[in-house]
């Protein structure tokens, strides 16, 4: 058992370290398409720059993003051989499209995007922001297409003891793979508007370039309160149709329901307990997860306690995390509509402790899309592929325990440093700030 | 049959990452010993636009075998558990250090992040090959604990590990002739002769201490030793003459017969461990056909955007 909890820290720990980039790149870079094109089409410079000053941050984001992401695939057959062998070539099959049709895409037009502005016509570099969008977010949507599968396997059937490919289409589309891909990606496009807008705020209030910055700030906040809240509305909600369709036990562990009811309470805040699973000071509302699950107060809803309890997610964590990236949801829409009123109305750009705060929060959905990713995974356990493989006879048997402490060790320290040299080179590049203009903006 | 295609389609895909990202672990391997600051970023403005997507063939070959033939995947990356996450971690550290390298101004870390582009990228060739060398003569165990790190260590598997590492390093000084730098000529000779001492040096090991020895008669190992040979003899005229592009094809050429050689030695036995042989047969996945379709549509398409950004970035780049 300590070998799996190890090899689980590992994954956790590379996984966790891992997602905290794409997101960022892939959201990011939508932005950065619109403000190049902009400053294309309209021939503007200071567009130009900053998409030159956005595309830095993007450039060492997306190099941390790509080689944290090489290891994960390593650890598959490192760590959880018998989960390869028993997906046998189903789960590995999606991945082998997502390289072919998306990485490749990704790396080609990524070189041409970062070496090639004075190199290549005007249009093939912008074409190239266009396919780096693109091959973002398709490699976004074949890895969730993997991921989903695990969550709700489907397309398969079983043959001595292990899953065997019968319909690839109906593995890739499974049924959480949509609601999985949109929940995700709104997530990474929130990421950009946050960053766009609070590393705007922060030019803005830092006197390093305020006519260029006003323009992505009300980009950033002219998408930031949409996307926000299109992510909780339609698209959070299907997240949870989908996990009330597909996991039921993961359902009343996020929600907090322990007996099986109609009627049942929506629970806005609790402490969970983890043993015996308990939750106290709860505020609830009678009734409405029933009716947010099916429009209806009669709806029965299953309780933890219905499940047997080797089948039980962890309840303290999954409850937590949930409930908390919810709060964080809801409170980055309020972050993101007053701020847009506040900067329509001229307010924003001369308080400066206001844009202090944006820039000081544009983390926030970095936070939430963590949480949201801790839900989904520990809430799927004891599972590792949901229904058909425990998450404890998925490691590699051969694997010693002292094997794992070193790599856990090794790879703990690199990301270390790796983070200590991404978060130095990303103040350097907010404290130099795009390049302006002088006739054009203060600041330089 | 298809369990052929797919060992083709696996060595393939290997040849093409041997030859692709070679030549930039190999430069990497060669900046350790650059001394002046201009040839360092003359090195590194060589790669920038291209290593990532050299890279990505060796994510492709990893999951070609993982998806065809999750045994011998799963068996072999958790057996070399040690080399496998020091190879890891080399791949990460290696990454952020040329991504980074230019973006850092203090010149101390400046030296330490080439310094560990270097070693790292020396470090990956030669594991590459050191693995691949215990892989074809097969493990006498089959645990990943440091206890079995001991019998890992075999004439054989280190002169594979230094005949990549020296691969690597004479395709790296072809492309930075290529792409005129001033040390390329300076490398050449050295990794020449460093490569064919221990490509002799793993023959002869090959044949005296491992079973391999009795597979040198199956069909394909003799033409594709010829290859080699042949593309050596040329390499050394075309470089000797200046002709950089031919002899950047005849240095590919190399990578490409040696590696067939590797895999017509080999096939159809893919890992032996103790007890029982992983064959391309024995360890096939079930939906091979899906696995193929996804494959040949892929290399295709993936070695035309391989070919775009060489040829974007085919001229030497200037500092701007």
């Amino acid at each position: 058992m300590f070998e799996v909890a190890l090899a689980r820290m590992q994954f956790a720990l590379t996984i966790g370290f891992h997602f905290l980039f794409p997101p960022i790149t892939i959201g990011l870079i939508w932005f950065i398409l619109v403000i190049e094109t902009l400053g294309w089409r309209r021939n503007d410079r200071s567009y130009t720059a900053l998409g030159v000053f956005f595309g830095k941050i993007f450039t060492i984001t997306f190099a941390v993003g790509v080689v944290s992401g090489i290891v994960m695939s390593l650890q598959f057959g490192t760590n959880w051989g018998e989960f390869t062998k028993y997906s046998n070539a189903l789960f590995s099959s999606i991945l082998l499209i997502e390289i072919f049709f998306a990485f490749f895409i990704e790396s080609t037009f990524l070189g041409i995007y970062l070496f090639g502005r004075h190199k290549v016509p005007r249009w093939l570099h912008w074409f190239s922001i266009v396919m780096l969008a693109l091959g973002a977010t398709l490699s976004a949507f074949w890895i969730i297409a993997a991921n989903s599968w695990m969550h709700s396997p489907a397309g398969y059937a079983l043959s001595n003891g292990k899953v065997v490919l019968t319909d690839l289409g109906a593995a890739i589309f499974n049924k959480t793979t949509f609601p999985r891909f949109f929940h995700t990606i709104v997530s990474c496009l929130v990421i950009g508007a946050f960053f766009v807008s609070g590393i705007s705020a922060y030019l803005i209030a830092t006197k390093k370039a305020i006519v260029y910055a006003k323009k992505t700030l009300l980009m950033g906040l002219t998408a930031g309160p949409v996307l926000s809240v299109v992510q909780v509305i339609p698209f959070g909600h299907m997240q949870v149709l989908a996990v009330a369709e597909t996991q039921p036990a993961n359902l009343a562990t996020m929600e907090g329901l322990y007996e099986t009811q109609s009627n049942a309470p929506l629970l806005v805040f609790g402490i969970p307990i983890e043993q015996p699973p308990y939750i106290t000071n709860r505020i609830e509302i009678p009734g409405l997860l029933s009716v947010m699950l099916s429009g209806n107060r009669d709806h029965v809803v299953a309780g933890m306690r219905s499940f047997p309890e080797e089948d039980r997610p962890p309840h303290a964590i999954t409850f937590l995390s949930f409930h908390a990236m919810v709060a964080i949801g809801i409170a980055m829409i309020v972050i993101m509509a007053s701020s847009l009123i506040l900067h329509v109305t001229g307010k924003l750009s001369v308080m400066k402790p206001l844009l202090y705060l944006l820039a000081f929060l544009s983390p926030l959905p970095i936070v939430a899309t963590q949480l949201g990713w801790i839900t989904t995974e520990v809430g799927r356990q004891p599972w590792i592929i949901y229904g058909l493989l425990r998450t404890k006879d998925a490691v590699s048997i051969s694997v010693s325990a002292n094997a794992l402490i070193f790599s856990l060790v090794l790879i703990g320290a690199l990301y270390i440093i790796i983070i200590s040299l991404y978060l130095f080179l990303f103040v350097r590049i907010l404290r130099k700030g795009p390049p302006v203009d002088k006739a054009l903006d203060v600041g330089g | 049959m298809l369990e052929a295609v797919c060992f083709i389609l696996f060595a393939s895909l290997t040849a093409i990452y041997l030859i692709a990202d070679g030549f930039d672990l190999g430069v990497g391997t060669l900046s350790l010993f650059l001394r002046d600051t201009r040839d360092k970023a003359a090195a590194a403005y060589a790669l920038w636009p291209i290593w990532n997507g050299n890279e990505v063939w060796l994510l492709s070959a990893v999951v070609l075998l993982m998806a065809a033939f999750s045994p011998v995947y799963a068996a072999i990356l958790s057996s070399f558990y040690i080399p496998a996450i020091l190879l890891a971690a080399a791949i990460i550290f290696r990454g952020i250090s040329l991504e980074f390298y230019d973006k850092v101004t203090n010149a101390f870390l400046k030296n330490t992040l080439f310094l560990f582009f270097g070693i790292g990228s020396a470090f990956i060739a030669f594991a590459v090959g050191f693995v691949a060398g215990n892989v074809m003569r097969g493990i006498p165990f089959e645990s990943g604990s440091f206890t079995i790190l001991p019998a890992l260590i075999d004439p054989f598997s280190l002169f594979m590990g230094s005949s990549t590492l020296f691969y690597c390093a004479l395709h790296g000084a072809v492309f930075l002739g290529y792409k005129q730098h001033g040390k390329a000529r300076a490398f050449f000779m050295p990794a020449f002769i460093a490569f064919i001492a221990s490509a002799a040096g793993a023959t002869l090991s090959g044949t005296l201490t491992t079973s391999l020895g009795t597979a040198l008669g199956k069909p394909l190992v003799f033409p594709a030793v010829g290859l080699c040979m042949a593309a050596l003899t040329s390499l050394f005229f075309a470089s000797r003459r200046g002709h950089t592009r031919t002899a950047f094809v005849l240095s590919s050429l190399l990578g490409i017969g040696a590696v067939i050689s590797c895999a017509a030695i080999m096939f159809p036995n893919m890992l032996a461990t103790p007890g029982r042989m992983l064959t391309a047969y024995s360890a096939a996945s079930s939906n091979l056909p899906v696995i193929i379709a996804i494959t040949i549509t892929g290399i295709p398409l993936a070695i035309c955007f391989n070919i775009l950004s060489y040829w974007v970035f085919r001229t030497v780049r200037k500092k701007q």
